[in-house]
């Protein structure tokens, strides 16, 4: 079997077998190693005995005498014997067992009665609580007395056992299925492996069922049992008649069982876990300017020693090259460490790299991601380089795990390309390579984003993440923003480096932790969204009362260490220029510490309704930020947004007031505003029917919502199909640091008996013991996710208790904003 | 076959009778004499001096009530049968019928085909008067330690005892005469392979 891996096994059965260790491979073709089978006399011979003397005659002492007594004999009768002993112990596909992989463990059933005789063989082996299913066991071959192997074409054992006469093979000269004296037969019961088996679980698996199970000698050629189950190995006489059958017939009581166990252990791969980790440093503004800043980067890789939390079957690996285009030459092997120039910047100076690394430069465009790009140890000029896309780190590997990240990467970015009063300077790190002694393959790679301590962007919950690289180029509301430059971002894949850098005296005013987030359009329309509760039952149309809701801000001044502090800083909702979409009625109560100061909306401004005075922040120094929090209380008779398909917003902005009304207007120039947007509900359930032909192809009237369509289609035969449209109507990402409303933990429920819901009830006029429609078997489909059916599965009848009446469809992971998923199910008319 | 060792002369219709314990004999034992000096004696209708009677017997192990091993022997009967490890005792009566003792009296007996001498299993009525040897050759040579070369790891060859299965015969030699009317008896097991 090409590829396969041979487990050499010992085929003394005397002793318990010891599990076999990864380590204990052995490479090579098939040997069912056996020691010959000390052949017993056969059933029907007869043992014969004479016996002889000679004496003398005293009268004549020269004369010798002979005498010969009579003749004893008597036959030898048929005995059952059976013995089972390992015979080999194969990985399919090679290498190290791992989950997913197919062993395949052959067992030797021999024969060590006198008399040709049957076995029961059983189809399932005992797995015990091994990580591991069953495939169908086969009958591969037999062995002569000799220990001499000759396979045949597998034959099947059915899952419950069966005797071998029935089976598809014959031993040449024998009745089909009979074992002459001192003949085995080769059992091949394959297994694979659980996909989640964890490294180290045994493999366990036992043919036949004799305690204690554990290869010894009580384990073989014991009796059988008077009432055998479908899991023990027996003989079972032959007829007469069959070839070389000793004649009579073996009471059961003399029938033999025996079994035999293999084991093996899970391996692991070797995985290099290599992370790569990201910090801003130094930064010079020098200028009022904004595009003349320094932004310097460090960055640090490990190769951890030990697996992250919660991964399966990875051993950690020395981090190795892959193959990159350096200095011209394709495929030359080196790690990888790879930073695109964040956009608005340019490569200021030569970057720094730690001892044993090269720093690289390349010119490709992001586009091409960075393991493909021309990679040189040249810049293609002076610095600043505005030409250069990325800039690199080389070293020739292998780097050994170890505790100890390596540090001491950096490069600086001037802000030449930056515009407006505030810029947001987004960026990521990269690292690839390849595990230790695996060949680079095409999914080989091992791959990691900055932003998080995740290693070879493994996801959060240690199982592996994708290996697939990105361009590099930073994209907050897709990566994701690692919030406070720590490295302690969650989410899949890398997150990006935010630093936000603005001209003197400006004031930063965002959602919580966020101050510098941009919206849409700019930094005056970035947003935290949030939704009311809705309470349980609330049709479509329905106005509410709904509770109130907090945000949480923060305001900041993002002046550096030793620049201007902001004085007499006002927090005020306001709706500046855009008429609102608020409720008139609603309040906006906004505290800082404690001080809570209330404001009411009356259409088109917000009135000052209770507090003393606008909340204020007398002094805000440099690089300080300040949290305050927003409620939001919308009036009774509020739609809810998952029918109007928006939320309610409430601009609240930080200003200094320069011409003293209070108000943010054009001369208060130090100004920032954030959106703080309560939603009524935001994931909208819209449920449809259609109804089909008795063919279940036919559409006699399409998806509506209209009841009045669909009553005068109903007749016995026809389908009836509920299609619920689960759509997340919030806003969708943008720009980098807003807050978006998730749908998490989705449920659908679909109940036909209670109340309003009853099609899945027998009901008036006609009630008459059958329901009113039936679960149609299949045709429950979802998006995402899966649908659970109550009481007793996807099955259908004319009862509730055989019947479904009641679906559940749980969506994966969560449903994003503008996102939307279906439902469908599907019923007959009765 | 029973050999019959040279001709008997009018004394055909003497068969010695079958003892009660006799098992699936085919044949009466055929008892041979050698021709005699005397012509009177020939012609004397006289029965064989020495009676060889064989027996056989299988080993039956039981539990008593208190759970103790207790070993008996069944005779063979004509539906005896025996398992491969079942153990036979042999039991060979000889029987001096004459009026006057016989001498020099010497039983050879096999291990037949299919059984395994059990070590140490000979028994005999007198034993200081007995000389019991064995022979591993197919009763060629007798010895009364039968040995074997053996080659030992090393590369060294040394002598050492036979093992079960390499005896083929055992043969007593009784010193002593056998008095007239008077019957010895010697036994011998083995193991049905």
């Amino acid at each position: 079997m090409k590829g396969s891996k041979q487990y050499a096994v010992s085929s003394a059965f005397q002793g318990c077998l010891r599990p076999i260790a990864l380590a204990a491979l052995v490479a090579g073709g098939f040997l069912y190693v056996a020691a010959p089978v000390r052949s017993q006399t056969a059933a029907g011979t007869t043992i014969n005995n004479t016996a002889n003397a000679t004496y003398t005659d005293p009268n004549n002492p020269g004369t010798t005498i002979n005498a010969t007594s009579n003749t004893v004999t008597v036959t030898v009768v048929e005995i059952a014997g059976i013995t089972a002993t390992p015979a080999a112990l194969t990985d399919a596909n090679g290498g190290t067992v791992l989950p997913n992989d197919i062993l395949n463990y052959d067992f030797r059933i021999t024969n060590v009665g006198n008399d040709p005789t049957r076995f029961f063989l059983p189809g399932t082996a005992s797995l015990g609580i091994s990580p591991a299913t069953q495939g169908t066991a086969q009958v591969i071959g037999f062995q002569n007395a000799a220990g001499v192997f000759t396979a045949f074409a597998p034959v099947n054992i059915p899952a419950g056992g069966t005797t071998t006469d029935v089976l598809a093979f014959t031993i040449p000269g024998n009745t089909p299925g009979s074992v002459p004296a001192g003949f085995s037969l080769v059992v091949r019961v394959p297994v694979t492996v659980n996909a989640l088996a964890p490294a180290g679980a045994a493999i366990r698996v036992q043919y036949g069922d004799v305690p204690p199970n554990d290869n010894s000698a009580a384990t073989q050629n014991q009796p059988a049992p008077g009432a055998p189950t479908p899991i023990q190995l027996l003989t079972l006489d032959n007829p007469n008649g069959a070839i070389g059958e000793s004649a009579g017939v073996l009471p059961a009581a003399s029938e033999r069982q025996a079994s035999v166990f293999q084991q093996i252990l899970v391996g692991s791969q070797p995985q290099a876990f290599a992370a790569i980790l990201k910090t801003s440093g130094a930064y010079v503004p020098n200028t009022a300017a904004l595009t003349d800043d320094l932004l310097t980067y460090n960055l640090s890789v490990r190769v951890d020693p030990t697996a992250p939390a919660g991964s399966v079957g990875l051993t950690p690996a020395p981090l190795a090259g892959t193959p990159i285009n350096l200095g011209g030459v394709p495929n030359t092997i080196r790690i990888l460490v790879s930073d695109a120039i964040p956009a608005g910047t340019v490569l200021n100076a030569a970057p720094v790299a730690p001892a044993g690394w090269t720093v690289v430069y390349t010119t490709s465009p992001t586009a091409t991601v960075a393991n493909a790009a021309a990679w040189s140890i040249t810049p293609p000029g002076a610095f600043p380089a505005p030409t250069i896309t990325r800039v690199g780190f080389i070293n020739d590997g292998p780097i050994a795990p170890s505790a100890t990240p390596i540090t001491g990467f950096s490069f600086q970015v001037v802000t030449t390309n930056a515009t407006g009063t505030s810029f947001t300077i987004a960026n990521i790190a990269q690292v690839f390579g390849e595990t230790d002694g695996v060949p680079p393959g095409p999914n080989t790679l091992i791959y990691d984003e900055s932003g998080d301590t995740n290693p070879t962007n493994v996801n959060d919950n240690g199982t592996p993440g994708s290996n697939v690289p990105n361009t590099g180029v930073a994209n907050p509301p897709v990566d994701g923003v690692d919030n406070n430059n720590t490295n302690t971002g969650t989410g899949p894949g890398g997150e990006d480096n935010v630093f936000t850098i603005a001209t003197p005296g400006t004031i930063l005013n965002g959602p919580n932790g966020q101050p510098a987030a941009v919206g849409p359009t700019n930094n005056n329309d970035d947003f935290t969204n949030q939704s009311t509760p809705i309470p349980a039952g609330t049709a479509p149309g329905s106005t509410i009362d709904p509770a109130p809701v907090t945000f949480t801000n923060t305001v900041n001044n993002p002046a550096p260490p030793g620049g201007t502090t902001l004085t007499n800083v006002l927090l005020v909702p306001d709706d500046g220029a855009a008429t609102g979409t608020l409720p008139i009625g609603t309040l906006v109560t906004v505290t800082l510490g404690g001080t809570s100061v209330v404001y009411t909306y009356n259409g088109t401004d917000f009135i000052f309704t209770s507090g003393g005075a606008p909340l204020l922040i007398p002094s805000l120094a440099p690089s300080t930020s300040v949290n305050y929090t927003v409620t939001v209380d919308l009036p009774s008779g509020t739609p809810l947004s998952t029918d109007t398909g928006n939320g309610f917003p409430v601009p609240i902005f930080a200003f200094v007031d320069t011409n003293g009304n209070g108000r943010p207007d054009a001369a208060d120039t130090t100004q920032n505003a954030t959106i703080d947007r309560l939603y009524t509900g935001f994931l909208r359930l819209v449920k449809e029917a259609q109804i089909l032909g008795t063919d279940g192809i036919t559409v006699l009237v399409p998806f509506t919502q209209t009841s009045a369509l669909l009553g005068p289609q109903f007749a016995p035969g026809r389908f009836l199909e509920y299609r619920i449209t689960y759509t997340n109507i919030s806003s969708p990402p943008a720009g980098s640091g807003n807050v978006i409303l998730n749908a998490n933990a989705v449920v659908i429920t679909e109940n036909g008996v209670t109340a309003p819901n009853n099609w899945a009830l027998d009901n008036p006029p006609t009630p008459d013991g059958i329901i009113d429609t039936s679960n149609v078997v299949g045709r429950a489909t979802a998006t995402s996710g899966t649908i659970t059916y109550s009481p007793a599965g996807d099955q259908t009848g004319t009862t509730a208790a055989t019947d479904v009446t009641q679906y559940v469809n749980t969506p994966a992971g969560t449903v994003a904003p503008q996102a939307n998923g279906t439902f469908i199910f599907r019923r007959r008319f009765n | 076959m029973k050999p019959l060792i040279g001709r008997s002369i009018g004394i055909l219709g003497f068969l010695p009778c079958c003892l009660g314990m006799l098992a699936l004999s085919n044949l009466g034992a055929a008892v041979a004499l050698a021709q005699t000096q005397a012509p009177t004696q020939i012609a004397q209708r006289q029965p064989a001096p020495v009676q060889l009677v064989l027996v056989g017997e299988k080993q039956i192990r039981q539990k008593d009530a208190e759970g103790k091993e207790k070993v008996t022997w069944q005779a063979f009967s004509p539906q005896s049968a025996v398992q491969p490890g079942d153990v036979i005792r042999y039991t060979l009566n000889s029987k001096n019928t004459s009026d006057r003792p016989v001498k020099n009296l010497v039983v050879t007996q096999p291990v037949p085909q299919r059984t395994i001498f059990i070590l140490n299993s000979v028994t005999a009525a007198q034993e200081k008067s007995i000389a019991v040897v064995y022979s591993i050759d197919g009763a060629k040579s007798f010895v009364e330690k039968p040995m074997v070369p053996v080659k030992l790891p090393d590369g060294k060859t040394v002598n050492q005892p036979a093992p079960a299965q390499a005896y083929t015969h055992i043969r007593w030699t009784f010193n002593q005469a056998i008095p007239a009317k008077t019957t010895v008896s010697v036994t011998y097991q083995v193991k049905v392979r």
